[in-house]
């Protein structure tokens, strides 16, 4: 793939990283830069008296530095890409040094598939047994923590709305702290995230009540869990918080080896975790697949790759009625993108539709339309397709003008996750490279 | 399963609250039919969309740097890169439109932005208010503008129709504040002609005597005028010159009529350091067109610059002299008299206007010229320790062009360029940004190199090194294919 500046640049962990990046894409502060055809290196003079060594593995893309920065990657990684992508002429090839060589070896060594821990039959019994104790052990909990939230919701209905409205955001977190002590943590937030729905803008009634319908559900579909089908049950249990092993989804996830192409990423930060999410398509199966990371907040996130990108992959998914979080299991060498099948408006939320009957849990879906324009209406943007069919954009979204321009009242392919409620874009593919619209 | 209720009515019900007990049900099944079967919102089908924009893209390592120039600056060489941008007929990657654009509301930045950006960017503007290109010439502004708009509305129409400027001025002029009419009145100076005088001599009884200072500025420029003639007979009775004898001055004594036009015995700064009279010497001077000299002494401006020079220890009084003779070359853009001043004065000694205003007064074209004959027969002004006496700011000089430096005189400025850098510019890191810009792009290279090898290295020098490669890079990035 070619690393264009942009693209680079779309690695940053935040705007002043990217800042601080573009601000040592200079030659000045470097010294004995160079390259191999895998990776670039060099040294970078800051206010202490040893400069610092950056190294970037060109292939993932993946930085190291030995610099003290929390951030990932760093400053002096994307200034050394940066001024690479701009500058290749200042980084004469070379064979890596030791340092990088052993770095490099390193990530081919963990690069290699990874499969589910071998054990023998003994131990596994043990830890089997063991398992099943403490996941009884926390279903009793769950139970008696939903039971609680079902008392807690009756209640809020009952009160109404408004009354809900007017109540100290402390008291959302005094049920959500409940969940938490009950073990799920995933209930947990949707209560949590109540404070926020309450205190948003003209449709906070039709959130929030959107949320005590989802909650009620939840509630209502975990009492008869056995009874429901496998797909569903395991997003009944994600949905409460329960979490797989990256072992447990790679021996029972469904494997698709694809031609993935990235439709477009996001961060999402709470102040304490960061969750990135990298949207896929798969060129030959249609598939969708979503893989999500966390990270501690400044650091921790592995670099997704660009939009507008495309690479081989074996991807794991968790089981879901409408499975879209993967793992990537394997991964091959970069291919050229192509976008999978468009859709208008009204076929991309029949698709909704379907994905949600399957799985009324689903908080997030892809999108991508075709032929879109963006229209400011009120101070609030919408997303139209050459039909005149239009959703509405997140409130506050900040980049309708990038669109409009990128646009042209001529139309855009436009990517983004749909919630029901509004539509989030991510990336819009025009006539230049992809832009991406949410960090 | 049941059938959902519909969300609507069940939402305002909700919001007062809800007694069934069953009403959670009701709810979880309505806000599920609700989220799936919500209907796309209508709009009109058609948005007028953009002309196609056919030029080829810029590269992608233009864009990096334009997107670098957008974030972080100089504007400098943003300017520059928007021109070469349009020079070249390529197009400016269309997501770059939006910063683009909400930097016009600087008004120096509008018009390179609105050459560059084409149809999609002028179709992009339209569509929001803050980026609308508002007509400089538009009327409502001369109604509703801060004054320094109204003065600029004022200054083009005064390019169009002098005239019409001035009778718009002289209908409103009377219900400013005093600060608004002096910067309106300034404006005048657009323009500028015989017809604009009543009304300048009728402002010269206006109570502000900012106001009386700038009309009489203005009526000094008008060589044929009364006022022009007054300060004629004023600065007769108070300079002589022979060959012989040198230049001799007689201070003049202020009176009313030297206080309406224009003088201030009250400017505290003046008056306290030089005294009344050689301050009145300067205003009286300052206002006499040099070439006045030239024909009341039969003298050359060489010569006559040589004697006040020779003379300008004996007092204060010629020091005003050559002060006031400075200000009125500037004034009338007297290129002899400027360049005798240059080559035989210390004006930067000798004057208190601002240097660079010296050079500014020369016609471009004829700039070089001017300063390698300054070069030649004073090379002590390429001297920074003695050079101060001859242009306290030889940085401004180097600055004092609106385009590249031209081909003769460039090589001449570059070695000043990397002294200036290695000394540190003095701290003005804005004009050590702008000669950078000013190296014609020929010389870019050997710009570089000689920033290199300068000793004693000021950290500008490393700036400025790396302002020149980013410069260069930029401009072939521009010429680059896509």
């Amino acid at each position: 793939m070619e690393w264009t500046s942009d693209r680079i640049l779309a690695l940053a962990p935040d705007a002043a990283s990217a800042k601080a990046g573009r601000g040592l894409a200079v030659a000045k502060p470097w010294r004995n830069l160079a390259q191999s055809p895998t990776a670039l290196w060099g040294e970078c003079q800051g206010s202490g008296a040893t400069p610092y060594q950056t190294q970037v593995d060109l292939g993932e893309p993946a930085f190291k530095c030995s610099c003290p920065s929390r951030k990932f990657p760093c400053k002096h990684g994307l200034g050394l890409m940066l001024l690479w992508a701009e500058r290749t002429a200042a980084f004469p090839a070379s064979d890596p040094p030791a340092r990088v060589a052993e770095w490099l070896a390193r990530r081919e060594a963990k690069a290699k598939p990874r499969e589910a821990a071998p054990a023998d039959g003994a131990t596994l019994a043990r830890r089997e047994a063991a398992r099943e104790r403490r996941t009884e052990d926390r279903e009793a909990r769950i139970a008696e923590g939903l039971g609680e939230l079902q008392r807690w919701l009756a209640d809020l209905l009952a009160q109404g709305l408004a009354a809900a409205r007017q109540r100290p955001s402390r008291s959302w977190d005094a049920m959500a702290a409940r969940l938490i002590d009950a073990q799920a943590p995933g209930a947990a937030r949707l209560v949590a995230e109540c404070a926020t729905l309450a205190a948003a803008g003209d449709d906070w009634a039709e959130r929030l009540l959107h949320r005590a319908a989802r909650l009620h559900l939840l509630v209502a579909a975990h009492r008869r869990l056995e009874r429901l089908p496998a797909p569903l049950r395991a997003d009944i249990r994600t949905t409460i918080g329960w979490s797989m092993t990256e072992d447990e989804v790679l021996a029972i996830g469904d494997r698709v080896a694809d031609a993935w192409s990235v439709l477009g990423h996001s961060i999402e930060d709470d102040g304490r975790l960061r969750a990135q999410r990298v949207w896929l398509a798969g060129q030959r199966s249609g598939r969708s697949a979503l893989l999500l990371n966390f990270g501690v907040r400044g650091q921790g996130l592995p670099i997704a790759p660009p939009a507008g990108s495309a690479f081989e992959a074996t991807l794991a998914y968790y089981p879901s009625a409408v499975p879209l979080r993967a793992l990537l299991h394997a991964r091959g060498a970069s291919v050229p993108f192509a976008p999978p099948r468009l859709a208008n408006v009204d076929a991309a939320l029949a698709d909704y539709a379907k994905a949600l009957a399957r799985n009324p849990f689903l908080e997030r879906f892809p999108l991508l339309i075709d032929g879109a324009n963006v229209r400011e209406r009120s101070g609030a943007w919408l997303l139209a397709d050459s039909s005149g069919k239009a959703l509405p954009v997140r409130r506050g979204f900040q980049r309708g003008w990038e669109m409009m321009a990128v646009d042209g009242g001529l139309g855009a392919t436009v990517f983004g996750e749909w919630d029901g409620l509004d539509f989030r874009p991510l990336t819009t593919f025009g006539t230049d490279a992809p832009v991406t619209l949410a960090a | 399963m049941t059938v959902a209720p519909p969300f609507e009515p069940l939402l305002s019900r909700a919001i007062v609250g809800l007694d069934d007990p069953r009403a959670a049900d009701s709810v979880a099944t309505a806000s599920l039919r609700r989220l799936a079967g919500r209907p796309a919102i209508a709009v009109s089908a058609t948005l007028a969309p953009s002309d196609a924009d056919t030029r080829p893209p810029t590269s992608r390592r233009a864009r990096a740097c334009l997107q670098t120039l957008i974030d972080n600056g100089p504007e400098y060489f943003l300017v520059e890169a928007l021109r070469s941008i349009a020079a070249r007929n390529r197009r400016i990657p269309f997501d770059l439109l939006p910063p683009l654009l909400t930097l016009t509301k600087k008004q120096h930045l509008a018009e390179p932005i609105f050459a560059a950006i084409g149809q999609r960017g002028r179709w992009l503007a339209e569509r929001n208010p803050d980026w609308i290109p508002r007509s400089p010439d538009d009327p409502a502004l001369w109604e509703t503008g801060t004054p320094a708009i109204r003065a600029d509305w004022l200054r083009r129409r005064r390019q169009d129709d002098p005239s019409a400027g001035r009778v718009l001025l002289e209908q409103g002029i009377r219900g400013e504040p005093a600060g608004a009419r002096a910067r309106l009145l300034q404006a005048l100076e657009v323009g500028l002609g015989p017809d604009d005088e009543p009304f300048l001599e009728r402002m010269l009884d206006d109570g502000s005597r900012e106001v009386r200072s700038t009309a009489a500025d203005l009526l000094a420029s008008l060589v044929n005028s009364a006022f022009v003639a007054r300060m004629i007979a004023r600065a007769d009775r108070c300079v002589g010159y022979t060959p012989a004898t040198g230049v001799t001055i007689d201070l003049p004594e202020p009176d009313g009529s030297t206080l309406r036009d224009g003088f201030d015995p009250k400017d505290q700064v003046a008056v306290r350091a030089n005294g009344t009279q050689a301050t009145l010497l300067l205003h009286i001077t300052a206002c006499v067109p040099p070439s006045h000299w030239a024909d009341r002494f039969g003298c050359a401006a060489d010569a006559f610059i040589r004697s006040c020079a020779a003379a300008r220890d004996t007092g204060k009084a010629v020091r005003k002299l050559l002060d006031g003779l400075t200000r009125a070359a500037i004034r009338q853009r007297d290129v002899e008299w400027l360049t005798a001043l240059l080559l035989h004065s210390s004006p930067c000694s000798d004057t208190s206007v601002e240097h660079h205003l010296i050079l500014q007064a020369i016609p471009e074209e004829q700039r070089p010229a001017v300063l390698l004959r300054m070069f030649r027969e004073r090379p002590e002004a390429l001297d920074r320790r003695t050079g101060r006496e001859i242009l306290s700011l030889p940085e401004s000089f180097i600055v004092a062009f609106s385009k590249p430096w031209p081909d003769g005189i460039a090589i001449e400025l570059l070695p000043l360029v990397w002294m200036l850098a290695a000394e540190g510019w003095r701290g003005y890191a804005d004009e050590s940004t702008r000669a950078t810009c000013l190296v014609p792009r020929a010389l870019l290279g050997r710009a570089i190199d000689g920033m290199s090898t300068a000793p004693d290295r000021h950290v500008l020098v490393d700036e400025m090194k790396q302002l020149l490669i980013f410069r260069r890079d930029m401009l072939d990035a521009i010429d680059e294919d896509a």
